[in-house]
């Protein structure tokens, strides 16, 4: 008979009763999920395994502090992004602009694409490698606000207390990144179909 | 959005798409999307990408990352007292190892030749003091011993020792670690 899994909840009260061992379960489930969270943020796998070794120590530092009223997720994600973010302007002396210069291409009519056939596009592993490449392309912003609700699963709210930004911004942000990989899809595959 | 010519926009889409349109909205999307095949077809795009999206491969923490996390949450003072053992023994290991390499390339290199090392003379013994006697009795014991199983010359004996000393710590480092570090963790 399967154990049903403990949920954070309790095993953050088993921490803090003294169990220290127990966070190594906190940490195993959330540690996949958050390496690739500041992977795509700052690149580097050895950085970002510093990053997330960081944000977990530092989340168990102040668990003390986390009142339940969040999901622990959402509190996490909000150390572990601010601790990339920090990185990334050390990183860069000025802040990195969006780059969008055809935002009239973003709000096009929904039909403008028909002839791209890319309602297969994902069934190839190849495509699937390349939108993962494009992703990590994006600007910090969008590749936070797609990671953190297709990586992390978190909802507009929980995306807003992470990046600290108001409600609009992230939908704004969500949106306008998924809209730039949708055409740089498209843009690859209108290019396959003239080489055929 | 409006039924006729007017088609919906790609936030409208994407909204409907992540559960996000108010009620009222929905249904005239919903609606919409049934007479106009290019929204239609616009729909199923975003349902594709999000598809995609999802599929996209997590990067894999391995159980390394747990460990350092695990022991820099964990005092000193909650790690059992073979993990203390053990943990302080790698360092003693490692200072053997070093010595170890310093005095074969000394025998090896000629700057210590083997009747010193039986001895118990010469430059490791002057600098390195009683640490150092220790490894050269222990160097020419490993020698005498090795030489009734392995006729040879002294000096290559010793090379051979020496090797089979730094190998062997380093196994037992890795197996004790491997025993006690890990599972402690």
């Amino acid at each position: 008979m399967n154990a049903v899994p403990k949920t954070d909840a309790e095993i953050i009260d088993e921490v803090r009763a003294g169990n220290t061992r127990s966070y190594a379960h906190l940490v195993d489930r959330h540690k996949d999920r958050a390496l690739t969270l500041a992977l795509r943020l700052v690149g580097a796998r050895q950085e970002a395994e510093e990053l997330v070794q960081d944000a977990f120590l530092k989340a168990f530092r102040n668990l003390g502090r986390f009142r339940g009223e969040a999901r622990f997720g959402t509190w996490f994600y909000r150390i572990l992004y601010n601790l990339c973010m920090t990185r990334l302007r050390r990183r860069t002396t000025a802040p990195q602009m969006l780059e969008i210069s055809d935002e009239t291409l973003l709000d096009g009519l929904p039909g403008e694409d028909d002839s791209i056939p890319i309602e297969e596009a994902f069934e190839r592993s190849d495509l699937l490698g390349f939108l993962s490449v494009e992703m990590n392309s994006l600007p910090p912003q969008y590749k936070s606000a797609v990671t953190l609700y297709y990586v992390q699963e978190l909802s507009y709210e929980e995306m807003a207390e992470v990046m600290d930004v108001p409600l609009g911004t992230v939908k704004t942000s969500l949106f306008r990144g998924r809209m730039l990989l949708r055409k740089r899809i498209s843009t690859r595959l209108k290019k396959e179909v003239k080489v055929a | 959005m409006t039924e006729g010519p007017v088609h919906c926009t790609n936030e409208q889409l994407q909204t409907l798409l992540d559960g996000r349109l108010a009620a009222g909205e929905k249904e005239r999307v919903q609606s919409h999307l049934r007479q106009c095949a290019p929204c239609a077809a616009g729909y199923t795009r975003l349902e594709r990408l999000d598809a995609g999206l999802r599929r996209l491969p997590l990067a894999e923490a391995g159980a390394e990352l747990t460990g350092r996390v695990m022991q820099g949450v964990m005092p000193p003072g909650h790690l059992s007292l073979a993990f203390r053992i053990v943990e302080n023994l790698a360092y003693l290991f490692a200072a053997l190892i070093v010595t170890g390499i310093m005095a074969v390339v000394f025998v090896v290199t000629g700057v210590i030749d083997s009747g010193q090392v039986t001895e118990g003379q010469g430059l490791v013994s002057t600098y390195a003091g009683a640490v150092s006697d220790w490894l050269v009795q222990a160097m020419h014991g490993g020698t005498v011993w090795l030489e009734r199983y392995l006729p040879s010359t002294a000096g290559k004996n010793t090379l051979v020792f020496g090797i089979a000393v730094l190998v062997g710590l380093g196994l037992l480092d890795r197996l004790l670690h491997r025993r006690f570090v890990h599972r402690a963790r």
